[in-house]
């Protein structure tokens, strides 16, 4: 397997899905030894995951859930009650 | 993972059958993830929170509908992410600044996305995104991410965001993992170079 440069963004997007072999990950890195270019891409490819990695999981305030809890448990009682009627 | 789809399950049956406390373990259970996803979408606390509420009341009246094919917590996604792209597009209407106009310099980059060889790569000596304080960060993440169109910017919040699968993302869209795979390569390509000149290029 011959990697050639414009395949390279191809390859990359492969290689962080892990969707390539052991045998086409090998090609890829000794493309990318011999290839500063591509190396280049693919240290900012990497870095540019890296940094999106770093966006933290947003959670619900404690309050806030507490809150949300209150206000569904009412929701769905005043559904089945309406429901219930519905079917009288 | 098994497990917890068999629990899912068993609290789904008896949800259907009117348990109301099943139905609120389940969304308890998922409330954590809706509302993360929601955020990241809209960026906006108060309007993730609503989406969280009209996902949650959603499924409770429609969940006669949901027949298991796939994962709850997949059906649930789903809504959720409707409620949320709805909001999104309506936040687009109202605020112009908020509408996908790319720059001219932009627009070359989504041109050229598709396969050809990157040129002008531009290089740094040193790394300037040491330099940025963590919300000037989380600021250029977020504008960058706002700056993809919708198809792009969706599947790349599901799964590097939001740790989803290929698979998983694919149910989620109703597209064929090839699809999400393309999807995401290409908002890959776009984010790197949008995020460009805050990367270290340099070998």
């Amino acid at each position: 397997m011959i990697i050639k440069c414009k395949d390279i963004l191809d390859l990359l997007s492969e290689f962080f899905d892990d969707e390539l072999d052991m045998k086409e990950e090998e090609f890829l890195f000794d493309h990318l030894y011999q290839c500063s270019r591509c190396l280049q891409i693919y240290n900012s490819y990497r870095q540019m995951l890296d940094l999106f990695h770093l966006l933290k999981p947003v959670k619900l305030e404690q309050e806030r859930k507490k809150e949300f809890h209150k206000w569904l448990h009412v929701e769905i009682k005043q559904i089945v009650i309406k429901r219930k009627y519905k079917k009288l | 993972m098994k497990q917890t789809e068999q629990k899912d399950s068993t609290l789904v049956a008896l949800a259907k059958n009117g348990n109301i406390s099943a139905f609120e373990k389940l969304i308890k259970r998922y409330e954590d993830s809706i509302f993360s996803l929601a955020y990241r979408i809209l960026q906006d606390k108060e309007k993730a929170y609503d989406v969280l509420q009209e996902t949650a009341l959603s499924a409770f009246k429609n969940l006669k509908k949901f027949k298991g094919k796939s994962a709850f917590s997949t059906w649930l996604y789903k809504i959720a992410l409707n409620y949320a792209l709805m909001h999104k597009r309506k936040q687009k209407s109202l605020e112009k600044k908020m509408t996908f106009i790319p720059t001219e310099n932009e627009s070359k980059i989504y041109e050229s996305i598709d396969t050809e060889e990157l040129s002008n790569i531009q290089t740094v000596d040193d790394n300037p995104i040491k330099t940025l304080e963590e919300q000037e960060l989380i600021n250029i993440l977020n504008d960058s991410l706002n700056k993809l169109p919708e198809k792009y910017r969706t599947v790349f919040i599901l799964k590097e965001l939001e740790g989803k699968s290929i698979e998983e993302v694919a149910k989620i869209l109703n597209l064929s993992p090839a699809a999400i795979k393309t999807r995401l390569h290409r908002s890959r390509l776009f984010l790197r170079e949008l995020m460009g000149k805050y990367l270290n290029l340099g070998v």
